[in-house]
Protein backbone atom coordinates (compact mmCIF):
# COMPACT_ATOMS: atom_id res chain seq x y z
CA UNK A 1 0.00 0.00 0.00
CA UNK A 2 1.31 3.41 -0.87
CA UNK A 3 0.70 5.81 2.02
CA UNK A 4 1.39 8.81 -0.18
CA UNK A 5 -1.85 8.04 -1.97
CA UNK A 6 -3.67 9.57 1.03
CA UNK A 7 -1.60 12.73 0.67
CA UNK A 8 -3.29 13.36 -2.66
CA UNK A 9 -5.95 15.97 -1.92
CA UNK A 10 -8.76 14.39 -4.02
CA UNK A 11 -8.30 11.23 -1.95
CA UNK A 12 -7.72 12.91 1.39
CA UNK A 13 -10.65 15.35 1.21
CA UNK A 14 -13.50 12.79 1.13
CA UNK A 15 -11.62 10.45 3.47
CA UNK A 16 -11.36 13.23 6.08
CA UNK A 17 -15.02 13.98 5.51
CA UNK A 18 -16.01 10.40 6.25
CA UNK A 19 -13.89 10.35 9.43
CA UNK A 20 -15.26 13.65 10.80
CA UNK A 21 -18.42 12.31 12.52
CA UNK A 22 -16.37 9.71 14.40
CA UNK A 23 -14.11 12.32 15.91
CA UNK A 24 -17.09 14.54 16.74
CA UNK A 25 -18.73 11.65 18.57
CA UNK A 26 -15.50 10.68 20.34
CA UNK A 27 -14.90 14.25 21.53
CA UNK A 28 -18.44 14.57 22.90
CA UNK A 29 -18.56 11.16 24.60
CA UNK A 30 -15.09 11.55 26.13
CA UNK A 31 -15.90 15.05 27.42
CA UNK A 32 -19.11 13.86 29.08
CA UNK A 33 -17.30 10.89 30.62
CA UNK A 34 -14.38 13.08 31.75
CA UNK A 35 -16.66 15.68 33.35
CA UNK A 36 -18.71 12.96 35.02
CA UNK A 37 -15.65 11.32 36.57
CA UNK A 38 -14.03 14.69 37.29
CA UNK A 39 -16.98 16.27 39.07
CA UNK A 40 -19.10 13.30 40.10
CA UNK A 41 -16.58 10.75 41.33
CA UNK A 42 -13.12 12.27 41.91
CA UNK A 43 -12.76 13.26 45.57
CA UNK A 44 -11.95 16.68 47.00
CA UNK A 45 -8.20 17.28 47.19
CA UNK A 46 -7.04 17.36 50.80
CA UNK A 47 -4.68 20.28 50.18
CA UNK A 48 -6.28 22.33 47.43
CA UNK A 49 -9.96 21.66 48.09
CA UNK A 50 -12.19 21.81 45.01
CA UNK A 51 -10.15 24.23 42.93
CA UNK A 52 -7.86 21.45 41.72
CA UNK A 53 -10.71 20.41 39.35
CA UNK A 54 -9.37 23.07 36.97
CA UNK A 55 -6.52 20.68 36.14
CA UNK A 56 -8.98 18.51 34.19
CA UNK A 57 -8.83 21.16 31.48
CA UNK A 58 -5.54 22.85 32.36
CA UNK A 59 -3.28 19.82 31.92
CA UNK A 60 -4.90 18.46 28.71
CA UNK A 61 -4.82 21.90 27.06
CA UNK A 62 -1.19 22.45 28.08
CA UNK A 63 -0.22 19.01 26.75
CA UNK A 64 -2.16 19.63 23.52
CA UNK A 65 -0.52 23.03 23.03
CA UNK A 66 2.90 21.36 23.13
CA UNK A 67 1.89 18.29 21.17
CA UNK A 68 0.19 20.20 18.35
CA UNK A 69 3.37 22.23 17.94
CA UNK A 70 5.44 19.04 17.66
CA UNK A 71 3.05 17.66 15.03
CA UNK A 72 3.29 20.93 13.10
CA UNK A 73 7.09 20.77 13.29
CA UNK A 74 6.89 17.21 11.89
CA UNK A 75 4.73 18.44 9.01
CA UNK A 76 7.19 21.32 8.55
CA UNK A 77 10.01 18.80 7.96
CA UNK A 78 7.87 16.95 5.41
CA UNK A 79 7.04 20.28 3.74
CA UNK A 80 10.67 21.33 3.44
CA UNK A 81 12.15 17.95 2.47
CA UNK A 82 9.50 16.50 0.16
CA UNK A 83 7.84 19.78 -0.92
CA UNK A 84 4.54 18.21 0.05
CA UNK A 85 1.56 20.55 -0.16
CA UNK A 86 -0.85 18.76 2.13
CA UNK A 87 1.65 18.83 5.02
CA UNK A 88 1.92 22.62 4.74
CA UNK A 89 -1.86 22.87 4.72
CA UNK A 90 -1.97 20.70 7.86
CA UNK A 91 0.38 23.15 9.60
CA UNK A 92 -1.96 26.00 8.79
CA UNK A 93 -4.99 24.01 9.87
CA UNK A 94 -3.47 23.08 13.24
CA UNK A 95 -2.03 26.48 14.21
CA UNK A 96 -5.24 28.23 15.38
CA UNK A 97 -6.22 25.25 17.55
CA UNK A 98 -2.71 25.13 19.02
CA UNK A 99 -2.94 28.82 19.84
CA UNK A 100 -6.33 28.31 21.49
CA UNK A 101 -4.96 25.43 23.56
CA UNK A 102 -2.05 27.62 24.71
CA UNK A 103 -4.45 30.44 25.65
CA UNK A 104 -6.65 28.03 27.63
CA UNK A 105 -3.61 26.54 29.39
CA UNK A 106 -2.34 29.99 30.38
CA UNK A 107 -5.78 31.26 31.38
CA UNK A 108 -6.81 28.26 33.47
CA UNK A 109 -3.33 28.22 35.01
CA UNK A 110 -3.73 31.83 36.09
CA UNK A 111 -7.20 31.21 37.50
CA UNK A 112 -5.89 28.17 39.39
CA UNK A 113 -2.79 30.05 40.55
CA UNK A 114 -4.70 32.90 42.18
CA UNK A 115 -6.34 30.86 44.99
CA UNK A 116 -3.49 28.29 45.17
CA UNK A 117 -0.29 30.31 44.79
CA UNK A 118 -1.82 33.67 45.67
CA UNK A 119 -0.98 35.21 42.31
CA UNK A 120 -2.38 35.19 38.76
CA UNK A 121 1.00 35.27 37.10
CA UNK A 122 4.73 35.02 37.83
CA UNK A 123 7.62 35.00 35.40
CA UNK A 124 8.24 31.37 36.22
CA UNK A 125 10.18 29.28 33.68
CA UNK A 126 7.24 27.12 32.65
CA UNK A 127 4.74 29.98 32.48
CA UNK A 128 7.12 32.15 30.47
CA UNK A 129 8.05 29.39 28.01
CA UNK A 130 4.36 28.56 27.49
CA UNK A 131 3.69 32.23 26.76
CA UNK A 132 6.50 32.06 24.18
CA UNK A 133 4.75 29.01 22.67
CA UNK A 134 1.61 31.11 22.23
CA UNK A 135 3.69 33.83 20.53
CA UNK A 136 5.22 31.20 18.22
CA UNK A 137 1.74 30.10 17.12
CA UNK A 138 0.67 33.70 16.55
CA UNK A 139 3.94 34.51 14.78
CA UNK A 140 3.55 31.52 12.48
CA UNK A 141 -0.02 32.47 11.60
CA UNK A 142 0.93 36.10 10.96
CA UNK A 143 3.91 35.08 8.83
CA UNK A 144 2.06 32.73 6.47
CA UNK A 145 -0.76 35.27 6.11
CA UNK A 146 1.68 38.07 5.31
CA UNK A 147 3.35 36.35 2.34
CA UNK A 148 1.20 36.29 -0.80
CA UNK A 149 3.02 33.54 -2.67
CA UNK A 150 1.56 30.37 -1.15
CA UNK A 151 4.59 28.12 -1.67
CA UNK A 152 6.99 30.69 -0.25
CA UNK A 153 4.66 31.37 2.68
CA UNK A 154 4.48 27.65 3.42
CA UNK A 155 8.24 27.24 3.36
CA UNK A 156 8.92 30.34 5.46
CA UNK A 157 6.32 29.16 7.97
CA UNK A 158 7.86 25.68 8.10
CA UNK A 159 11.26 27.21 8.81
CA UNK A 160 9.84 29.31 11.64
CA UNK A 161 8.18 26.20 13.10
CA UNK A 162 11.49 24.33 13.08
CA UNK A 163 13.39 27.15 14.74
CA UNK A 164 10.72 27.43 17.42
CA UNK A 165 10.64 23.72 18.22
CA UNK A 166 13.58 24.25 20.61
CA UNK A 167 11.03 25.82 22.96
CA UNK A 168 9.15 22.53 23.47
CA UNK A 169 11.85 20.69 25.49
CA UNK A 170 12.38 23.94 27.39
CA UNK A 171 8.71 23.91 28.44
CA UNK A 172 8.79 20.21 29.20
CA UNK A 173 11.95 20.21 31.32
CA UNK A 174 11.52 23.72 32.75
CA UNK A 175 10.18 22.40 36.06
CA UNK A 176 13.26 20.22 36.40
CA UNK A 177 15.93 22.62 35.16
CA UNK A 178 14.78 25.67 37.09
CA UNK A 179 13.37 25.54 40.56
CA UNK A 180 10.76 28.26 40.25
CA UNK A 181 7.09 28.29 41.18
CA UNK A 182 5.38 25.78 38.88
CA UNK A 183 5.21 22.32 40.41
CA UNK A 184 7.07 19.31 38.99
CA UNK A 185 5.53 16.62 36.83
CA UNK A 186 2.71 14.66 38.45
CA UNK A 187 2.48 12.25 35.55
CA UNK A 188 5.65 10.74 34.12
CA UNK A 189 6.54 7.79 31.97
CA UNK A 190 8.98 6.38 34.50
CA UNK A 191 7.11 6.39 37.81
CA UNK A 192 3.63 5.87 39.24
CA UNK A 193 1.41 8.97 39.06
CA UNK A 194 1.29 11.00 42.25
CA UNK A 195 -2.46 11.51 42.26
CA UNK A 196 -5.66 9.63 43.06
CA UNK A 197 -6.73 7.16 40.41
CA UNK A 198 -10.11 8.75 39.71
CA UNK A 199 -8.48 12.18 39.29
CA UNK A 200 -6.04 10.66 36.82
CA UNK A 201 -8.88 8.92 34.94
CA UNK A 202 -10.78 12.19 34.57
CA UNK A 203 -7.68 13.96 33.33
CA UNK A 204 -6.86 11.25 30.79
CA UNK A 205 -10.45 11.17 29.50
CA UNK A 206 -10.29 14.93 29.00
CA UNK A 207 -6.91 14.52 27.29
CA UNK A 208 -8.30 11.99 24.79
CA UNK A 209 -11.26 14.29 24.25
CA UNK A 210 -8.85 17.13 23.45
CA UNK A 211 -7.13 14.84 20.94
CA UNK A 212 -10.39 13.95 19.22
CA UNK A 213 -11.45 17.60 19.20
CA UNK A 214 -8.14 18.74 17.72
CA UNK A 215 -8.22 16.14 14.94
CA UNK A 216 -11.84 17.01 14.22
CA UNK A 217 -11.35 20.79 13.88
CA UNK A 218 -8.00 20.45 12.09
CA UNK A 219 -9.57 18.19 9.46
CA UNK A 220 -12.46 20.58 8.99
CA UNK A 221 -10.07 23.49 8.61
CA UNK A 222 -7.75 21.67 6.22
CA UNK A 223 -10.72 20.75 4.04
CA UNK A 224 -11.54 24.45 3.65
CA UNK A 225 -7.92 25.22 2.79
CA UNK A 226 -7.86 22.40 0.20
CA UNK A 227 -11.00 23.67 -1.54
CA UNK A 228 -9.51 27.14 -1.92
CA UNK A 229 -6.12 25.97 -3.12
CA UNK A 230 -7.45 23.39 -5.56
CA UNK A 231 -10.24 25.60 -6.87
CA UNK A 232 -9.07 25.13 -10.47
CA UNK A 233 -9.39 21.32 -10.44
CA UNK A 234 -12.26 19.27 -11.81
CA UNK A 235 -12.92 17.49 -8.55
CA UNK A 236 -13.45 20.79 -6.70
CA UNK A 237 -15.77 21.88 -9.51
CA UNK A 238 -17.78 18.72 -8.92
CA UNK A 239 -17.75 19.45 -5.19
CA UNK A 240 -18.97 23.02 -5.70
CA UNK A 241 -21.82 21.68 -7.80
CA UNK A 242 -22.68 19.11 -5.14
CA UNK A 243 -22.66 21.79 -2.44
CA UNK A 244 -24.98 23.92 -4.57
CA UNK A 245 -22.48 26.79 -4.78
CA UNK A 246 -21.99 26.39 -8.53
CA UNK A 247 -24.51 25.53 -11.18
CA UNK B 1 -27.23 22.34 44.07
CA UNK B 2 -26.08 25.85 45.00
CA UNK B 3 -23.67 24.28 47.46
CA UNK B 4 -22.27 22.15 44.66
CA UNK B 5 -21.97 25.20 42.42
CA UNK B 6 -20.11 27.07 45.16
CA UNK B 7 -17.37 24.38 45.01
CA UNK B 8 -16.24 25.02 48.56
CA UNK B 9 -15.73 28.73 47.88
CA UNK B 10 -13.80 28.10 44.64
CA UNK B 11 -16.83 28.28 42.33
CA UNK B 12 -15.73 31.51 40.68
CA UNK B 13 -12.33 30.12 39.72
CA UNK B 14 -13.61 26.77 38.51
CA UNK B 15 -16.58 28.03 36.52
CA UNK B 16 -14.71 30.90 34.94
CA UNK B 17 -12.09 28.39 33.73
CA UNK B 18 -14.66 26.02 32.26
CA UNK B 19 -16.64 28.99 30.92
CA UNK B 20 -13.57 30.35 29.11
CA UNK B 21 -12.99 26.94 27.54
CA UNK B 22 -16.63 26.67 26.42
CA UNK B 23 -16.45 30.16 24.91
CA UNK B 24 -13.21 29.37 23.08
CA UNK B 25 -14.68 26.17 21.61
CA UNK B 26 -17.89 27.94 20.57
CA UNK B 27 -15.88 30.72 18.93
CA UNK B 28 -13.70 28.23 17.05
CA UNK B 29 -16.71 26.26 15.78
CA UNK B 30 -18.52 29.39 14.56
CA UNK B 31 -15.31 30.55 12.89
CA UNK B 32 -14.89 27.11 11.21
CA UNK B 33 -18.41 27.25 9.82
CA UNK B 34 -17.84 30.73 8.35
CA UNK B 35 -14.46 29.68 7.00
CA UNK B 36 -16.04 26.70 5.23
CA UNK B 37 -18.66 28.87 3.53
CA UNK B 38 -16.09 31.50 2.61
CA UNK B 39 -13.70 28.94 1.14
CA UNK B 40 -16.41 27.54 -1.13
CA UNK B 41 -17.29 31.06 -2.27
CA UNK B 42 -13.66 31.99 -2.87
CA UNK B 43 -13.07 28.79 -4.82
CA UNK B 44 -16.01 29.66 -7.06
CA UNK B 45 -14.75 33.21 -7.48
CA UNK B 46 -11.27 32.13 -8.53
CA UNK B 47 -12.77 29.63 -11.01
CA UNK B 48 -14.90 32.36 -12.53
CA UNK B 49 -11.91 34.69 -12.78
CA UNK B 50 -9.89 32.00 -14.50
CA UNK B 51 -12.70 31.24 -16.96
CA UNK B 52 -13.06 34.93 -17.73
CA UNK B 53 -9.34 35.36 -18.42
CA UNK B 54 -9.04 32.42 -20.79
Amino acid sequence: MNLFRFAATPVFYPLAGRLLPWFTAAAIVLTIAGLYVGFGIAPTDFQQGEVYRIIFIHVPSAWMAMFIYLVMAGYAVVTLVWRSKLSAMMCRALAPTGAIMAVIALLTGAVWGKPTWGTWWVWDARLTSTLILLFLYLGYMALVEAIDDTTRADRAGALLLLVGVVNIPIIYFSVRWWNTLHQGATISMTSAPKMAETMLTAMLLMTFSAWAYTIWVAMRRVRSIIVEREAHTDWVAALLRREGVMR
Amino acid sequence: MSEWLAMGGHGFYIWSSYGALALAIAAELIWLKRERRRSLERALESRNEEAWQS
